[in-house]
């Protein structure tokens, strides 16, 4: 045993186990990391999978630690990055990304790697060997923070000449069983299959059942939360969007009906809906842009709402927003897709379909907030902002982000996709 | 309390010799003292040697408030958010000693739920903190040789921004 280092008595200190088994527990990863620098005892606690284990329990505590990652692919390479939601620099910085080191892939580089989900710290990833290749030659489960994968057993459903883009994932944790398991929703035969990483094994499951599907829908990936994975699917015709939820325990999906844009405003255009969760609930974010009267003449105004799933699995409108910008910057407003409501009230927005620039995210500042109540027996609007301003995450200039299946919501953990080989 | 009459009454005395008089369901929450009751070793007043009256006056007050029962379901709502404010406004206390002894406290008295919430509060102030910040606040020392240090702070070198 090596002498103890002194502390002097005076002092009051937390007993020693008390720091390192409930204390640093507790801290975020880049902490910890940091402070793998204290002393030796720490190092060398901090890398024992004890307290990884330990880590990990806290990992619903660290959802305050919510970071968006996106992959930037190049002609020649792939990189990718991180920033954090919540992190909020002066709104005429721009704000940089956290690079990423790529996951180290046993032979050639792929020819493309799609982002295809991410749950407690692991990452899901779509590997294309060959630009020829439609469907995935294969799924890895990967941490980006201590960089172990998995590569996932090769499943006998797999090879259905099912192209990518009919395969939606979701990532999820059975707590009875302390498995993690990979949900695949197959929109072309309609079947879901689930991966279970315990046993490095497929199985099918017949779910779809009432769920009617067409074609011309774009599906989110899972979002977890309470033993259920949710989807959200949106038409792009009807300008309406609904809910399907996966039962983790019976394994079953079904269908929430989430609203549409106001029946009255049959001339919204630029519609989106996102699914996050806020508060532990689900929530969904509907954008869209309408004309809007206002001193006898028409104005282009973006509307945000934002719906809350609640216990009894209704839909409950929680905020709104009236966002009026100058003309000649509506443009850029239009495209924005919010996918994070900051703490502070301001928002994380992407921008759509700007398949080979580097301007896809940006932070919405709300500067002004007036609450104005429409004259007579209309209903009361909501907030309405006309000043606002975005700040932009910039890179290099040979990065290009594009909005095909490559970005995530993440938070980082020391979940090991090798957990079940030790 | 209404129930006070009828719920038993133990006598707690901390280390500078202050007694204290707490139902006997409230102090449940400790293992600690459960397993003296248990024993029935909680005839006289419980000494806790490592616990000063201050420290044991604050904690007091946290197994009260997380004793008390709601009515209803409609209370039970309100409750579980006023509780919720009550345990952010208990960590907030002036002199990081007192957060120390209170983990300290919790630790020896086996509250569980109150040992996760001092913790969580200890992990939230040093989270941000440097390495060197560190040590001096845990008085720890260095024992790493400078090449050593130098190692493992570039393998972490992303951890430092």
């Amino acid at each position: 045993m090596k002498p103890k280092p002194k502390r002097s008595t005076l002092e009051v200190h937390v007993p020693d186990d008390v720091i390192l088994n409930h204390i640093l527990a507790r801290v975020p990863t880049k902490s910890v990391c940091r402070f793998n620098c204290v002393s030796k005892e720490w190092h060398s606690f901090l890398a024992s999978d004890m307290f990884k284990n330990k880590h990990n329990q806290h990992v619903d505590d660290h959802k305050n630690n919510l970071k968006f990652m996106f992959l930037s692919k190049t002609e020649t390479s792939f990189e990718f990055a991180t920033i954090d939601c919540e992190e909020a620099p002066p709104s005429d910085k721009d704000l940089t990304p956290t690079r990423r080191p790529l996951p180290p892939f046993e032979e050639t580089t792929p020819y493309d790697i799609h982002i295809l989900t991410s749950f407690h710290g692991l990452v899901c990833l779509g590997i294309l060997k060959d630009w020829r290749d439609v469907e995935y030659s294969d799924l890895i489960l990967w941490n980006p923070l201590t960089n172990e994968y998995k590569r996932l057993s090769k499943s006998k459903y797999q090879h259905r000449d099912c192209i990518t883009l009919y395969w939606k994932f979701g990532l999820y944790y059975s707590c009875c069983e302390d498995y993690y398991k990979l949900l695949c929703l197959n929109l072309f035969d309609d079947y879901v299959y689930i991966y279970s990483l315990k046993s490095d094994s497929w199985r099918k499951v017949d779910a779809f059942q009432h769920i009617s599907r067409l074609f011309i829908e774009r599906w989110s990936q899972g979002t977890y939360l309470n033993e259920n994975l949710y989807f959200l699917r949106q038409d792009i015709n009807n300008q309406s969007s609904s809910i399907i939820r996966f039962d983790t325990k019976n394994e079953r999906l079904s269908k929430i009906e989430t609203p549409c844009v106001d029946a009255n405003n049959q001339d919204a255009k630029f519609y989106f809906a996102t699914i996050m969760v806020k508060s532990d609930c689900i929530h969904v974010c509907v954008k869209y842009d309408i004309n809007m009267s206002c001193d006898k003449s028409f104005q282009r105004t973006t509307c945000i709402e934002l719906w809350k799933l609640d216990e009894y699995g209704k839909m409950k409108q929680v905020l709104t927003y009236q966002l009026r910008p100058l003309l000649y910057d509506h443009n850029t407003i239009s495209s924005l897709i919010p996918f994070h409501l900051m703490k502070n009230g301001n928002w994380l927005m992407l921008k759509n379909g700007s398949s080979f620039s580097n301007d896809r995210i940006y932070k919405v500042y709300l500067k002004k907030k007036m609450h104005i109540t429409n004259k007579g027996k209309e209903k009361e609007k909501g907030n309405i902002y006309d000043d606002f301003e975005y700040a932009n995450v910039r890179m290099d200039d040979n990065i290009n982000i594009n909005n095909l299946a490559r970005e995530v919501r993440y938070i980082e953990t020391f979940v090991s996709p090798n957990r079940y080989m030790k | 309390m209404s129930s006070s009459s009828s719920s038993k009454m133990i006598e707690l005395r901390s280390s500078d010799g202050e007694t204290f008089h707490v139902e006997e369901t409230v102090v449940l929450q400790s293992e600690t003292i459960k397993q003296m009751i248990d024993d029935d070793c909680a005839n006289a007043a419980i000494p806790l040697p490592n616990v000063t009256s201050m420290t044991l006056a604050k904690v007091i007050e946290y197994i009260k408030k997380h004793a008390e029962k709601p009515k209803d379901d409609d209370d039970k709502k309100v409750a579980e958010e006023d509780l919720k404010k009550f345990d952010a406004e208990f960590v907030k206390v002036d002199q990081e000693s007192m957060l120390f002894d209170l983990v300290r406290a919790a630790n020896y008295l086996n509250i569980k739920s109150l040992l996760d919430l001092t913790c969580q509060a200890v992990a939230d102030s040093i989270k941000d903190l440097s390495v060197e910040e560190v040590r001096k606040k845990f008085n720890i020392q260095n024992d790493f040789t400078p090449e050593e240090e130098a190692k493992v702070r570039k393998e972490n070198a992303w951890a430092f921004d």
